[in-house]
This record gives C-alpha cells, structure tokens and sequence, in this order.
C-alpha cells in the first residue's frame, strides 16, 4: 500500500467506515511509514479531545433555574388554553413503575430502586476496602448497578463466568488506587475505560457501576477541596493541608490548584513548598499523560511513552512500566525491560528486579536478569 | 418493549393526558440530555439555557405526537439539535465570546475537568458552520453520516467529505493553539 492509499483508509477509518481487512491493511502500512502514522495520531489526538464533551456540566441550581422558567411559561400557556385533563386515578398496570399523581400506589419499582440503592449505598462503602486486595471468588453475589437510564437494577453474577470479570475488574481497582495513592474515587474513570476494553455487556455495567462509584467519590472530594479552601481563607492552612491539596491538583481540580498557585506567589510560611508542590504537579501531570499513552496507545505510540517514562524517575511512571512489562504480550514487555536496563537510576533497577521475580515467561525473565547484570556493571556495583 | 420504554411510556400517558407532575419528572430525567445536546452545538451557555428551555417547552406542546415506542431522550434530544442548528445557523457570523462561557465547561469530577476541551471549542469555533455541525454530531454524539445528512438536509457524500476536510482542519488549528492556561 502507497500513502495515497494510506490516506483513503484514514478518511474511512475516522468516518468509521472501515472494513476489517482494509484495517489491518492501514495498521500494517502504519507500522511501517512513520509520516502517515504521524498523520494518524495527531488525527486520533484531535477526535479524541471530544472525549471532553462528556463531562459538560451545567452550573449549580442551573436546572432549577431552568425548570422555574419553563414552569412560568406553562402557567401562562395553561392560562390561555383549554384546561387539561386530570391524572386518571387507577393506577397504571403494565410492569412496575412510578406513580405521578394523586391516588397512584406506591409501585413496586420504587420498592425495588430503593433496596437497589442501599446496596449500591453499601457497595461503594465496601468497594475500596475489598478491592484493596485480590477480591474473594464471587459466586452467585447480587451487585446492585445503575442502568443507563439512572434506575437501579440488580446483576446476578453467575459463578465461573461474571465472577472471572469482577475479578479482574477488582485488579483493576487495585492496580489504580494503588497509583493514586488516596485520590479514591476520582481516578476510578481511568478504570471506566479498562472495562469497556471487556468485550461484553458486562464491560458497560462494570462502566456503569464505576461511574456511580466516581460520582459519590467526587461528591465526598468535592466537599474536601471546599474544607481545604475555606481552611486557606481563613488563614489556617497547614503544611499537611497544603500537600493534600497538591495530590488533589494533580487531577485536575482547578480550587486546589489556584490555592496553591496563589500560596507559591505570597510570602507566607507556605509559599515556598507552594512552589514545590506546582512544580512537581506539572511534571505529574505531564507522567500520567504519559502513562495513559503508553497503557492505551498505537503500538507506536506505546512504545515512545514507554521510552519516556523509563527516562522519569517517578514511581508512578515505574509503577506503569512494571505494570506493562508483567501484563502485555512478549515484544512489548521486552520492550520496557531494555528501556529500563538503559537507564542508570535506581528506580529502573529496582522496577527490573520486581519484573525479575513475577514475570512469567522464562524469555522475559533471563532478559530482565540480563539487563539488570548490565545496569549493575555501568552503575560499577 | 424493554423496561425503561414501559417506564417512559407511562410518563408519556401521564404526559399526553396534562399530568403536570409527569413533565416534571421528564425534564428531570433528561435536563442534562438536552444541555449536553445543546452545548456541544452551540459550544455556550446562554444560547443553551434558551435551547434547552424551548425544547422542554415545544415538547410539552407536540407531547401527544410522541410516539410512545420511540425514545423520549433521542425525541428530544432532536428537538433540541434542530433548534441548535437553527440557533447556529442563524448566528453564522461567528463571535467572541467571554472566557466564563468556556470556563462554565466544568465537569463534577476533577479528573476530568476537561483540560483540552477549551482548546477545541476555540478551534471548533474558527471552523465554518456547516462542517463543525457536522463534525460535532459525529463525533460527540456519534451520529451516523445518514442521521447528519438528514438533520442538516444534504447529502450522505457530502457529509463525508466535509467530515474529513474539518477533522484535518481541526487537528491544524487544535494541534496549533496555545496551551490551556491552568485556572
């Protein structure tokens, strides 16, 4: 295949028009041409910020603002109309579902919905605490999910199937709030996407349910930023307060990081850890960037975030690669141990020797103790 | 009929019969539907509260044309493109707009306070009307190029074409503009 050709599949990959084996054709020319892999990845990065649309958000009360509005206009439609009819008082007989007006019984779905959400209630209690460790083998366990539409409803897992993806759903969960290091929650929407990677509908539930763990998890954040601020405004921000508030910005949380940006310009006692802490949050910021690329990219794009990281000593960027090296396929993870064994820091050491002991291929393994022999030699230990 | 149309369909008969408290749960259940719809069109707040309010409102005028089998989501999120694209179109003399509108694009959660997305609503701003619809359904609300060509009365090829040329031409402008500055 030419680039011309190479062009025409890339229109049709992204009109998402394209056929399995025109894919493999375009992934195969793209491996090999790096002008139209470039042409590609910044095409992938663009459609990708899209992805933002997602969490737009309206502001605070802007509903009930909205619906007071539309409530007025009813009324004075209501006014210049015929008068409406009125609720039928039998209640409504097909399935279950919610009463709207006066005389309708209370149906059993709300019952149900109610039940649902304490065991979601009590799921989201649970979940850190379990997922904290390899979870139990579930078998024939009720998980309380929402659906798509924000009612609840309960899946039945069914043992030897669902409780394989609960599984890894749980490693997942670990794996993430381990990295984060007591962010909780709000990294769990990294996890939402590792769960769409499982190929069935159980993949969207597992998404569903993390999002419902993220919004409760955001909801208590939320409330901390507010304290940690209100803390700062009232002039009684403490060193602890201000390092709690640096993990917080790393994610983003736009409160936690104007304090800390205006703390780095004053000249109080904090000012200077201020700066600090801004300084490390942009280069963290800039690894988890990274790190994303290397776990999600094109092959391509895996591999030079990879080359990145290994360069960055940081646990999380180690902790990523390590991560990469036990879980991916053998180029891959060989890969990241001959980044590694390239690198003459300590932390590149330490990550190969841990890839030393849990790899499971033999290949891998005799690489990593190879690498490791090298880096020793060039450290002169 | 799946469970969550045998629950809308019961909001719709209350609905269609004058139950006040009926559309009330309507606009609950897809105020955010019909923001995000909005939004990501008109790419700013004031434009959407209007669109949003005028769609909630024409809804409770045509209720009884609803058909019950349909989705009510997917109803009014129509509803809410066409009067979107109305909107747009009419505004074509693209404008400035004050940074709080794009600063109002905050998620609830921080992870995803979407950092590139001021960056592209300023990039999906210098692109023309037409091709930005176009690349806004499809990408945002995974329209298919048959739906869009229907929304906005053209051609399925026409699509197409403009779909490509406006993502290549998005990606320059994107990849081109500054860095967000941090709040």
């Amino acid at each position: 295949m030419n680039c011309s050709e190479s062009r025409t599949l890339l229109e049709l990959k992204f009109n998402k028009e394209l056929s399995p084996s025109q894919k493999q054709q375009l992934e195969l020319h793209l491996e090999e041409c790096g002008t139209c892999a470039g042409e590609h990845d910044t095409l992938a990065q663009t459609v990708t910020a899209f992805k933002g649309f997602a969490g737009i958000s309206p502001g605070t009360n802007q509903d009930k603002m909205a619906w007071e509005k539309i409530e007025q206009r009813l009324g004075r439609s209501r006014q210049t109309t015929a008068p409406v009819t009125s609720m039928p008082t039998q209640a409504p007989t097909i399935g279950a579902g919610v009463g709207y007006g006066k005389g309708t019984r209370l149906p059993a779905l709300v019952l149900f919905a109610v039940a649902a959400c304490i065991l979601v209630a009590a799921g989201i209690w649970l979940l850190p605490k379990l997922f904290r460790h390899p979870g139990p083998e579930v078998e024939n366990a009720d998980i309380a999910v929402p659906s798509a539409k924000n009612e609840f409803y309960v899946l039945r897992t069914e043992p030897g199937k669902n409780s394989a993806i609960v599984q890894k759903f749980n490693n997942f969960l670990v794996t993430r709030l381990q990295v984060n290091d007591g962010i909780g929650g709000c990294v769990l929407k990294s996890v939402e996407e590792d769960a769409l990677n499982l190929a069935d509908d159980q993949g969207v539930i597992l998404r569903l349910l993390v999002k419902d763990i993220n919004k409760n998890a955001n909801a208590k954040l939320q409330q901390e930023v507010s304290a940690l601020v209100d803390r700062n405004n009232a002039g009684l921000l403490t060193g602890e307060d201000l390092e709690r508030l640096g993990m917080i910005a790393i994610y983003g949380d736009p409160r936690a990081l104007k304090v800390i940006q205006v703390l780095a310009k004053s000249s109080g006692s904090l000012d200077q850890r201020a700066e600090e802490i801004l300084n490390s949050n942009r280069q963290a910021v800039q690894i988890r960037q990274f790190i994303v690329m290397a776990q999600d990219g094109k092959p391509e794009t895996r591999r030079n975030a990879i080359r990145v990281l290994s360069e960055v000593e940081s646990p999380l960027a180690l902790k990523c690669l390590k991560e990469i090296a036990l879980d991916s396929s053998e180029p891959l993870a060989s890969y990241v141990v001959t980044m590694l064994g390239q690198q003459k820091h300590n932390y590149a050491l330490s990550t190969l020797s841990t890839i030393a002991e849990q790899a499971g291929s033999e290949k891998l393994r005799r690489l990593t103790k190879a690498m490791i022999d090298q880096l020793l030699e060039e450290i002169g230990e | 009929m799946t469970h969550d149309s045998k629950l809308e369909s019961r909001v719709i008969r209350a609905f269609v019969q004058g139950e006040h408290a009926a559309f009330r749960k309507i606009f609950d259940k897809y105020y955010l539907v019909v923001y995000r719809a909005a939004f990501a069109i008109v790419l700013n707040r004031a434009d959407t509260d209007d669109i949003v309010q005028e769609t909630f409102m024409q809804a409770f005028r045509k209720c009884s044309k609803f058909e019950v089998s349909k989705s009510l989501g997917g109803w009014l999120r129509t509803i809410a493109f066409r009067k979107a694209i109305d909107l747009t179109r009419r505004k074509s003399l693209r404008r400035a707009r004050p940074l709080e509108d794009v600063d109002h694009f905050i998620s609830d959660d921080p992870k995803i306070v979407p950092e590139p997305s001021k960056k592209l609503i300023r990039s999906l701003e210098a692109l023309p009307t037409e091709p930005r619809l176009m690349l806004i359904m499809f990408e945002v609300h995974g329209m298919s190029g048959q739906e869009i060509a229907g929304l906005l009365d053209c051609s399925l090829e026409k699509v197409k074409t403009a779909l490509h040329r406006a993502r290549k031409k998005l990606r320059d402008l994107y990849l081109k503009a500054a860095p967000e500055e941090r709040p």
